[in-house]
């Protein structure tokens, strides 16, 4: 969209220069095309135009009080300055009004667009680039632009990303980096580290497999064993029913040997439960049970003694509260302080009581007694089981002894208990909690599995974001460097091109643009040739983009020789669609006449001066348009503006 | 055409874009953004703003 911005007029009222109003407008309304501004030294030349510059860069509020009073105008009285700027964006009128309180030493902006005005400095967003505080001075420009542009290390570059933004890519760039990090912030994000946990994982399935594999070989060999066991003694029941002599008194051992085994696994059963209550194991934990209940009988608790306070609260002729004690109340105060007495902690009190009574009784010696008489007959049917099994051993063998049949079922029942009891021992190391670093446990490696592919994943998916983070950065830079270099060339060859058609004669161009413009075959060009270079690249920097500014200069022609002028003159009002200059006097010849005017027809004159400089003021009054104000006067008049000689304020 | 950036910098965006196997896609979201941000419709200071715009940017990106 080509924006085209012109400066269509101002006002100053309250500063450190006279009070004026400018309008750049001709008959049309529209801004001249040139627009020469004669204001004498020390009339407020540079104040106005870094006014110019605050007020449509939005800078003045970063200004500290004592700057701000800088700009007071030297007069009792005065409390504020008002500037207010008026631009012209594709035929909208925008006005920016700078506000500075002298007695706070603040400044306040409003913008009006359209109808509306809003506080604060609020430039449409498509001119925003241009009016702020980096670029102004590209297009409000002073005595310093050329040594800028040509010595400042980074000043054509900088006025160039500002105009283009093709930094907007490192930016962006930059953001890619930092939303990378904060995504990944804590992660392993290595190369290194990804093949750590792939082996990790790789590891630990491996194991799982070996590991379940053989737990599954163990099994069915176990089951194999089991059912061989049976078979077994099936064909040793067999073989003993054969055996008549032995016969009736095996199976009579073998039922007793059964009930013994039953009575020791509830008698075990019995003394492992008992043995978790401390009050079976030593009469002293009966004995100090029954004391804590006995404390807990005594004590007074916090509900006695509030109910207590209630009750004597009622007893009383006077309430708490002043007024008299009446039955009515007593009787409303007792009812409603049960609602005030918690009873959690009785309630759990009575509860812990109870259990003492229940568990420990009055006789802490029985309980141990009782736990004693447990483990002594756990103990005889330990022995029990033990004699049995010797005896139905002893039988056992006697029978195999009378019949091989009996004998090989009994040895292949040992060999296969001895097998499965191996066995049994080998596959437990697979299904034992064993968190040692070298564990045999499946479900503990399952759960590290699944721990370990969460990670890999994790730093997986961050690989992935790093290679497309990696991707982006890396076209974004290589796009900025393109774009750059390409703008750069194409803006070099294009003020190159202007230089020859501004000076064809000097011999000068620009070798090259690295950070600053780097004058071809010499370190220097003199003065005229140093700002014809200068203004020849601002001239294509915005005629290359889409966006039209007018060109506000101080004093262009002040140190320049009377050639040159010539040629500056001639050159700049055609670098831009508008051209507002500040002159003095001498400034006027082979710049304006034999210059500027030989190039443009409908220029605009205005001389500004203070009221005090009376012999002007005088002629001005002859001159219809014109404006007086308290302390200045604007004469809008070319024959005014050469009859104008002063370069320097003085009283006439 | 993006009204608010200059051609050398579409150019070379694209060109970019295809010289490293990317999708053409990719250059038209990097240079949709710069054009809401040139114009001012949106701001390197709005950070949900960018967050989403970066997102869109790496799944636009090939591995």
């Amino acid at each position: 969209m080509t924006i085209d911005i012109k400066l269509v007029g101002w006002s100053a009222k309250g500063f450190r220069c006279p009070d004026h109003e400018v309008s750049l407008l001709d008959d049309k309304e529209s801004p001249y095309p040139v627009s020469l501004i004669q204001m004498p030294n020390g009339t407020g030349k540079t104040t106005t135009l870094n006014l110019l510059r605050l007020t449509l860069s939005g800078a003045a509020t970063t200004k500290s009080p004592s700057e701000i009073k800088q700009y007071a105008k030297r007069v009792e009285g005065v409390d504020k300055g008002i500037m207010e700027v008026k631009l012209s964006v594709n035929d909208s009128l925008i006005t920016f009004i700078l506000v500075m309180d002298y007695s706070n030493g603040k400044a306040i902006y409003k913008t009006t667009k359209g109808s509306g005005q809003v506080n604060g400095f609020s430039p449409p967003v498509e001119i925003g680039k241009f009016l702020n505080p980096h670029f102004i001075d590209y297009f409000i420009l002073d005595g310093e632009l050329a040594n800028r542009l040509l010595k400042h290390q980074s000043a054509a570059q900088e006025a160039i990303d500002a105009l283009f933004q093709v930094d907007t890519l490192k930016k962006i760039s930059q953001l890619v980096h930092d939303h990378w990090s904060i995504e990944t912030a804590g992660q392993a994000t290595t190369e290194a580290g990804h093949t750590l946990r792939r082996n990790i994982v790789l590891d630990l399935s491996s194991k799982i497999k070996l590991y379940s594999d053989a737990r599954s070989k163990l099994q069915s060999e176990i089951e194999e064993i089991l059912t061989k066991i049976e078979d077994k003694k099936s064909a040793f029941d067999d073989a003993i029913k054969n055996n008549e002599s032995q016969k009736t008194a095996l199976f009579q051992l073998k039922d007793r040997l059964s009930a013994a085994e039953k009575l020791q696994s509830n008698l075990t059963a019995q003394a492992f439960e008992a043995s978790t209550s401390p009050e079976n194991l030593s009469p002293i934990f009966g004995h100090a049970c029954i004391n804590l209940k006995a404390g807990l009988d005594r004590v007074k608790l916090p509900e006695a003694a509030a109910k207590e306070f209630f009750e004597e609260i009622c007893d009383e002729l006077e309430c708490i509260c002043g007024e008299a004690m009446t039955p009515e109340k007593a009787l409303t105060i007792k009812k409603k302080a049960s609602q005030y007495l918690g009873s959690n902690d009785v309630t759990l009190l009575n509860a812990i009581k109870t259990s003492i009574g229940e568990r420990v009784g009055s006789d802490p010696e029985r309980n141990c007694n009782e736990f004693h008489d447990l483990l002594k007959k756990l103990r005889d049917a330990v022995r029990d089981v033990s004699t049995l099994t010797i005896e139905y051993s002893e039988l056992t063998n006697r029978a195999g002894n009378e019949d091989p049949a009996i004998r090989q079922a009994q040895e292949s029942i040992v060999n296969l208990t001895g097998e499965y009891a191996l066995k049994l021992s080998h596959i437990e190391r697979f299904d034992e909690n064993d968190d040692s670093e070298d564990t045999h446990c499946i479900s503990i490696l399952k759960a590290r599995l699944q721990l370990a592919e969460d990670r890999l994943a994790e730093i997986t998916n961050t690989r992935a974001l790093k290679n497309k983070t990696d991707k982006l950065q890396n076209i974004l830079g290589l796009a900025y460097d393109k774009a750059s270099k390409k703008i750069t060339h194409e803006i070099l060859q294009e003020t190159n091109a202007n230089i020859l058609k501004w000076l064809p004669d000097n011999d000068i161009q620009v070798d090259k643009i690295d950070g600053h413009l780097w004058l071809k075959n010499a370190t220097e060009g003199s003065v005229g040739e140093n700002l014809s270079v200068a203004y020849a690249f601002l001239s294509t920097l915005f005629n290359r983009s889409t966006h039209s500014l007018p060109f506000i200069v101080d004093s262009p022609a002040g140190a320049l020789g009377n050639s040159v002028r010539r040629q500056i003159g001639q050159t700049i009002p055609l670098l831009t669609k508008q051209f507002v200059t500040f002159v003095i006097s001498s400034e006027r010849q082979d710049f304006i006449n034999g210059g500027i005017e030989t190039v443009v027809d409908n220029i605009q004159y205005i001389s500004i001066f203070r009221k005090k400089v009376a012999g002007y003021l005088f002629e001005a009054m002859k001159v219809p348009n014109k404006v007086i104000t308290d302390d200045g006067a604007i004469v809008y008049d070319k024959n005014f503006f050469y009859k104008f000689e002063m370069d320097e304020e003085a009283t006439l | 055409m993006m009204q608010d950036v200059d051609k050398a910098i579409e150019s070379a965006v694209y060109e970019m874009v295809d010289g490293l196997g990317q999708n053409k896609d990719l250059a038209t979201k990097i240079l949709s953004w710069m054009d809401a941000i040139h114009s001012g419709r949106e701001s390197l200071g709005d950070r949900a703003n960018v967050a989403e715009r970066i997102e869109l940017l790496l799944n636009g990106t090939q591995e």
